[in-house]
C-alpha cells in the first residue's frame, strides 16, 4: 500500500466519522464559557431585588397594623360623624296644623347625596316610604304599592295628581302628597311634594320641603355596598428557562420539552386610592393596602419560548374602605293624607293613612377587610430569552383564573361606637376570571434542574360581574415582588 | 433549523441557535479534536475550547468556505496553539530510520474507526500534529512548517515518523485481530 493509498485510506476513514458524546453536557460547558460576564450584573440586580423585597414586606407587615388595630380607626370614625353628619339629632318637623296631623318627613337620598347617591331600588326595605292603601273605589292604584319597586312601578305619573279635575266630567281628581322618602329611593320618578293647587281651592298638603332634607339627612337605610376590592392574582408564572438545568432529550424528542415545579412567594402593594362615584355603589373610597402570596406552581414547556402553566396559591389582601355605616334607625308610624278628592262642586275629600317615617343616621367610616383568596390559574405563557441561565428576562401570560375568596369585615365600631371589632366572614365565593401578567426578573440555577428567581410582576385579572353589566377587576395587588424556587424535569 | 438560520441565530446571540450549532456539528468536530489529543477527555476539553471559540468569533465567519469548514479550522488552530513546541523539537532530534511494512488494504478497512482514532491518538503529539495536518487536513509540508515554526525537513521527517509508526501499528492490530479470530 503506497502512501498516497494510505493517507487516502486514513482520511476517508477518519474525516467523516462522527464520534458520539453528550450533547447536553457539552451544550451546557460551552454555553457556562459563553456567559461569564453577567454574573457581576446579575449579582447587583439580585442583591437589588433582594433588598426591596424584603423592606416591601417590612413595611406590609407594619403599615396595615394601625388599620386593624383599633385607635386609629376610632379618632377616624369620630371625626367622621363630626364632619360629615351634623345633623345627626334630626329634629322632627311639627305637624302641618292646616291637616290635623304630622306630616310625613322623609329624609331624602339626596341628603345622603355626597355619600351614596343612589342605590338599587332591591336595597331598599320595603317600610321605608309610606304605606299607602289602595284606593280602588277611585281607581287608583297608584299608592297602592308595599314596594319600592311598586311605588316605582305605580308612581311614575304623581304629575297627574297635579292636573285639575275636569269639571265637564265631574270625576274625581287623585293628588297624592307623599313621597319625598320614595322618591329618593326612585331618582327616575318625578315624585315631588305637589303644589297647592289654588285653582282647585283645596288645601294644601304642607310638608318638609325636599331641600330641608337634603341638607340633613339620608332617609333610608340603604346596605353598605360591598367593596370592590381588586381581587388577588393569579400565580406566578414560569420564566427563563435556564439551559444547563434541562433534562436530557429523549430520543425524537425536544430536549425544550419539560415539567417544571415551582414553590413563589410574593409580595406587593396594591391599588391607589380609587374614589368611584358608581351609580350602584354610590361614592365610597378604596385603598388597597398590600397582599402577600404563596403558591405552588406547575409549568409545560412545549416550546422553547412557549409554555403553559397552572398551580394553585393563597392570598392575603388587606384593604381600606372608607364609607358610610348606618349607626342608627328608626322608624315611626305618622298619619299622612295620601288622597285628597276635589269634587266638581268644590268638596275636598281627604283620606288619610299611615306611613312610616324612617330616620336613619350614618357615618363616615372605615373599614379594615381582609381577604383570603385561592388562586387556580390556567395560563399561556411566552417568555423571551428563554435560555437565559442568570441573566435578565421577561414573560407574558395570559388566561383564565378561578378565584375563590372570602372577605372578612372589619368594622370600626361595635355597638357603643367605641370599640373596634372585627367580625363578619363572608362565605366563599367563586369567580372565573379572565387576565393577563407580565413580569420579568432573574433566575439562577444553584443546583442540578434547580434554581431561584426574583422579579417583578404586573397583573390584570378581570372577571365579567355576575349581577351587573359592569366588569370588575378580580385581581388587585397589581405590582409585586416575588420570588421563588423552581424544579425542573 | 437551517446552517444560514444557525449561523444568523448566533451572530445575534440566540441561544437556541448556538445550541443547535453545537448538537449538529459537534459530532464532527469531537473526532476532529481526538486526532490532534491523546485521550477523549482532552479532546472534549479541546472541543469545548474551540466551540467558545467559534461562538464568540462568529462575526467573523464570511462565508467563503462551508461553515463546517471553519468550525474544523479553528478546532485544529486550537489544537496548534496547545501544543508544546518543545515536545515537538524534541521528537525531531529523536528522529531515527524505521523500516516501513507495507500494509494490506483490505485489513485496513476492516479496523474500526474508532481503534483507527485509537492508533493515531497513541503517536507522539508532534507526530500526531503532523500527520493529521498532512494525511488528513491536507496542508502542505512548507504550510506546516509554518504553523509550527519548524524547518520544512523538519515536518517531512516527522511526518514520514507518524506515518511509519501508524503503519506498524495498525500492522501489529491485524496481527492481533487475525490471532483473536
Amino acid at each position: 500500500m503506497s502512501d498516497k493509498s494510505f493517507e487516502n485510506a486514513m482520511r476517508d476513514r477518519l474525516d467523516n466519522y462522527r464520534s458520539g458524546l453528550d450533547h447536553q453536557q457539552l451544550w451546557d460547558q460551552v454555553e457556562a464559557e459563553l456567559y461569564p460576564r453577567r454574573k457581576k450584573r446579575t449579582a447587583i440586580w439580585w442583591w437589588l431585588g433582594t433588598g426591596a423585597s424584603v423592606l416591601l414586606l417590612l413595611w406590609l407587615a407594619v403599615l396595615p397594623a394601625p388599620e386593624l388595630g383599633g385607635p386609629a380607626l376610632r379618632s377616624e370614625t369620630s371625626e367622621g360623624v363630626a364632619t360629615h353628619l351634623p345633623t345627626t339629632d334630626y329634629p322632627t318637623t311639627p305637624a302641618a296644623p292646616e291637616l290635623g296631623g304630622p306630616v310625613l318627613r322623609s329624609e331624602t337620598s339626596e341628603g345622603v347625596a355626597t355619600h351614596l347617591p343612589t342605590y338599587p331600588s332591591t336595597h331598599l326595605p320595603t317600610t321605608d316610604y309610606p304605606t299607602t292603601p289602595p284606593t280602588p273605589e277611585l281607581g287608583g292604584s297608584a299608592l297602592g304599592s308595599e314596594t319600592s319597586e311598586g311605588v316605582a312601578t305605580h308612581l311614575p305619573t304623581t304629575d297627574d295628581s297635579t292636573t285639575p279635575a275636569a269639571p265637564e266630567l265631574g270625576g274625581p281628581v287623585l293628588r297624592s302628597e307623599i313621597s319625598e322618602g320614595v322618591a329618593t329611593h326612585l331618582p327616575t320618578t318625578d315624585y315631588p311634594t305637589p303644589p297647592p293647587t289654588p285653582e282647585l281651592g283645596g288645601p294644601t298638603l304642607q310638608s318638609e320641603s325636599p331641600e330641608d332634607l337634603t341638607t340633613r339627612l339620608p332617609t333610608t337605610d340603604y346596605y353598605l355596598p360591598t367593596p370592590l376590592y381588586p381581587l388577588p392574582v393569579s400565580p406566578r408564572l414560569p420564566r427563563s428557562v435556564p439551559i444547563p438545568n434541562q433534562p436530557r432529550a429523549k430520543k425524537g424528542h425536544p430536549s425544550f420539552r419539560s415539567w417544571s415545579v415551582g414553590l413563589q412567594a410574593s409580595a406587593g402593594l396594591a391599588g391607589p386610592l380609587r374614589e368611584q362615584d358608581g351609580e350602584l355603589y354610590g361614592d365610597y373610597r378604596n385603598r388597597d393596602i398590600g397582599a402577600w402570596r404563596l403558591g405552588i406552581v406547575v409549568g409545560y414547556r412545549f416550546h422553547p419560548r412557549w409554555s403553559i402553566t397552572t398551580g394553585i396559591d393563597y392570598q392575603r389582601l388587606l384593604t381600606r374602605f372608607e364609607g358610610d355605616q348606618l349607626v342608627s334607625r328608626e322608624e315611626e308610624s305618622v298619619p299622612v293624607v295620601t288622597q285628597r278628592i276635589v269634587y266638581a262642586d268644590g268638596e275636598v275629600d281627604e283620606r288619610t293613612g299611615t306611613g312610616i317615617r324612617t330616620t336613619s343616621v350614618y357615618r363616615r367610616t372605615r373599614f379594615a377587610n381582609r381577604l383570603n383568596t385561592i388562586n387556580i390559574p390556567l395560563l399561556l405563557g411566552y417568555e423571551h430569552p428563554a435560555f437565559h441561565p442568570t441573566s435578565l428576562n421577561w414573560y407574558l401570560q395570559g388566561g383564565a383564573l378561578l378565584n375563590i375568596r372570602q372577605q372578612i369585615t372589619g368594622t370600626s365600631l361595635n355597638e357603643n361606637g367605641l370599640a373596634y371589632d372585627l367580625a363578619e366572614a363572608d362565605e366563599f365565593r367563586q369567580r372565573i376570571g379572565w387576565g393577563f401578567q407580565l413580569g420579568g426578573g432573574v433566575s439562577k440555577p444553584i443546583k442540578q434542574n434547580l434554581s431561584v428567581q426574583l422579579g417583578v410582576e404586573y397583573r390584570r385579572f378581570f372577571n365579567p360581574s355576575t349581577n351587573t353589566a359592569a366588569s370588575y377587576r378580580l385581581g388587585f395587588n397589581p405590582v409585586s415582588i416575588k420570588a421563588g424556587i423552581r424544579w425542573r424535569f | 433549523m437551517s446552517e444560514a438560520q444557525i449561523i444568523e441565530g448566533c451572530r445575534q446571540g440566540d441561544r437556541i441557535a448556538q445550541r443547535e450549532l453545537v448538537q449538529r456539528y459537534s459530532p464532527v468536530l469531537l473526532t476532529v479534536a481526538r486526532r490532534y489529543t491523546a485521550d477523549r477527555p482532552t479532546a472534549e476539553d479541546l472541543l469545548q475550547d474551540s466551540l467558545v471559540k467559534a461562538l464568540q468569533g462568529i462575526s467573523s465567519y464570511k462565508g467563503t468556505g462551508t461553515f463546517l469548514a471553519w468550525l474544523r479550522r479553528i478546532v485544529v488552530n486550537r489544537a496548534l496553539q496547545r501544543l508544546n513546541k518543545r515536545s515537538v523539537q524534541r521528537e525531531l532530534s529523536g528522529l531515527e530510520k524505521m523500516p516501513e511494512r507495507s500494509i494490506n488494504p483490505v485489513a485496513l478497512d476492516r479496523l474500526q474507526e474508532e481503534d483507527l482514532l485509537r492508533l493515531v491518538q497513541a503517536l507522539a503529539p508532534g507526530l500526531r500534529t503532523v500527520f493529521n495536518l498532512y494525511a488528513i487536513e491536507g496542508y502542505k509540508h512548507t504550510e506546516i512548517a509554518q504553523m509550527l515554526k519548524l524547518s520544512e525537513s523538519g515536518v517531512r521527517a516527522q511526518y514520514s515518523r507518524a506515518r511509519i509508526q501508524l503503519q506498524q501499528a495498525i500492522t501489529k492490530l491485524q496481527n492481533h485481530q487475525s490471532h483473536v479470530g
